[in-house]
C-alpha cells in the first residue's frame, strides 16, 4: 500500500511538473532572455571594431588605412560582417514570429492549430537566432531540452 | 505496521499532495497571468534587441564601407 501511495505521488508530482514545463518553456522565449543572451555578444563586437579601427587605420584618409578584407581579417569569424548579417537576418525573423505570435495570442477566436503554428514559428525561430549567436548554446539546449526538439 | 502507522502515513500524503498541488496551481496561475499580460503589453515583441542588432550591422557596415577594396 505506500509502494502504491509513493507511485501515486510520483504520477501526480510529474503531472506537476508537466503544468510547470509548459509555462516555463513559452515564458523562457522572452525578449529578456534573448536580449540578455544578445548583449555580451555586442559588447565584445563592438570591442572588436574599436580594437581593429584603433590607430585611425579605419579612416580613408589616413595614409594607413586597412582594407576591407584586412578588416574582415582583423575582426575573425565570429565577428566579420557576413556573421553579422546571418544574425541580423535571423533577428528580424525571429522579430516577425514574435510579432505574429502576439497577434495570435491575442485572438479570441484563434483556432488550437493557429495557436500551435505560431508557438512553433516562434520557437523554430528563436532556435535559429540563439544558434548563430555566440554564446547561445546554453539556450538552445535549454529550449530543445523543454521543447523535445 | 500498525492500523494508526498506516493512517498517518496516508494522511501525510494527501496532505503533502495538496500543499504541492495548491502551491502548484498559484504558481502556473500566476506564472500563465504574467504571459497573458506579456503578451496583451506587447512584451514578448524583442524591439529593443532588433534596434542593437541593426545598431550594430550599421556601425561595422559604416566603418567597412569606408575602406578601400
Amino acid at each position: 500500500m505506500r509502494q502504491t501511495a509513493i507511485a501515486l505521488s510520483l504520477i501526480f508530482l510529474s503531472g506537476c511538473a508537466a503544468g510547470y514545463k509548459a509555462s516555463y518553456v513559452t515564458g523562457a522565449v522572452t525578449k529578456e532572455v534573448v536580449t540578455e543572451t544578445y548583449s555580451p555578444y555586442s559588447e565584445e563586437f563592438n570591442k572588436k571594431i574599436d580594437e581593429c579601427c584603433s590607430g585611425d587605420v579605419c579612416n580613408p584618409q589616413s595614409s594607413d588605412v586597412i582594407t576591407k578584407t584586412q578588416l574582415d581579417k582583423c575582426m575573425g569569424s565570429k565577428f566579420e560582417s557576413s556573421t553579422h548579417e546571418k544574425i541580423e537576418a535571423a533577428v528580424k525573423l525571429y522579430h516577425e514570429a514574435s510579432k505574429a505570435f502576439t497577434e495570435v495570442m491575442k485572438l479570441v477566436d484563434a483556432s488550437d492549430e493557429q495557436r500551435k503554428a505560431a508557438t512553433s514559428a516562434l520557437f523554430e525561430s528563436a532556435l535559429n537566432m540563439l544558434e548563430l549567436i555566440p554564446g547561445g548554446n546554453k539556450q538552445v539546449a535549454k529550449l530543445k531540452k523543454m521543447t523535445g526538439r | 505496521m500498525s492500523v494508526a502507522a498506516l493512517t498517518t502515513l496516508i494522511t501525510s500524503i494527501i496532505t503533502g499532495i495538496a500543499r504541492v498541488s495548491k502551491v502548484t496551481r498559484e504558481a502556473l496561475a500566476q506564472s500563465l497571468e504574467g504571459m497573458a499580460e506579456d503578451v496583451r503589453k506587447g512584451g514578448l515583441i524583442p524591439d529593443e534587441l532588433l534596434a542593437k542588432v541593426e545598431a550594430d550591422g550599421d556601425r561595422l557596415r559604416n566603418v567597412r564601407d569606408q575602406l578601400p577594396d
